[in-house]
């Protein structure tokens, strides 16, 4: 997790959300920490890795049923990736 | 019979401390209180601006503090917004930040955004692949929540692959070992 935190930390990665709450309603709406860029990068041009999913974090004695299309999003950031060279992360 | 109980004890405070420090930190000096829009002082209620330019922090646990607000402070010198209140409620909203904490009693979200993503591909810490044109995917998040929620997830699930080009991102790869994280407690 320390790791993570610390990936969060550059531009590229997404932030950190942490909602405390004792009931949390959520209609119609995202919450996303998502890593840069969201879309698929260009192969051509670009030679940067996509920035790490972020952190989310809800705790809460009652969340109502999100609805209608409402998301919780932490992705990690697209890229063009034509090899696997990744290290593991273990919590 | 030896017994570990007060180490163990010990140990547990220990944890339970960092765990709780880590998810709250400490408000970063220097952020700004949020500035209301309007204040009833009637109803406790405070209207915050309809754009914002900073993070901020806003810490009146009895108070009410409603958004319809637009904002990308991502890159400002501020960017993080710490929110503790008895209510907070964000209605047709669209914030962009880098941190968001909020600590409340009642919490609404509806029709709104509220995003931490990354904005820029050039952050530092990230190094060039080695061959042109190549990059790599990245990790998914991390979400947990305290309830099973069938869209949550830390990763993409479905890699996009072309003839000529494999994509990926925090999800799977068809030639990698990545994966997001997804925890529910």
């Amino acid at each position: 997790m320390v790791l993570l935190w610390l990936l969060n930390s550059f531009s590229t990665g997404g932030g950190k959300i942490v909602i405390i709450a004792e009931s949390f309603s959520l209609t119609e709406s995202a919450i996303s920490s998502n890593g840069y860029p969201e879309a698929i990068a260009d192969c051509l041009t670009t030679q940067e890795n996509g920035g790490t999913g972020g952190y989310i974090y809800i705790q809460s004695d009652y969340i109502y049923p999100p609805k209608d299309s409402s998301s919780f999003e932490a992705r990690g950031g697209m890229s063009c990736s034509q090899d696997s060279n990744f290290f593991s992360l273990i919590f | 019979m030896t017994t570990n109980l007060p180490q163990i004890s010990l140990f547990i405070l220990l944890c339970h401390f960092l765990f709780v420090q880590s998810y709250w930190p400490p408000i970063p000096t220097g952020l700004p209180e949020l500035q209301c829009e309007t204040y009833d002082e009637k109803d406790h209620t405070c209207t915050a601006p309809t754009t914002i330019h900073s993070g901020f922090y806003w810490n009146t646990t009895e108070t009410i503090v409603k958004f319809s607000t637009y904002g990308d402070i991502r890159d400002g010198t501020y960017c993080q917004i710490f929110i503790a209140a008895k209510t907070v409620a964000f209605k047709y909203s669209n914030i962009m930040s880098c941190d968001i904490y909020i600590n409340a009693t009642n919490l609404l979200i509806d029709h709104s955004s509220i995003s931490t993503t990354g904005s820029t591909l050039y952050g530092k810490g990230w190094t060039n692949s080695t061959d042109f044109g190549n990059s790599y995917a990245a990790f998914g998040g991390f979400c947990s929540n305290s309830q099973v929620l069938d869209f949550t997830y830390g990763n993409y699930d479905t890699p996009y692959t072309s003839e000529v080009e494999t994509y990926g991102s925090g999800g799977l790869n068809s030639r990698g070992y990545l994966f997001g994280f997804i925890v529910v407690t």
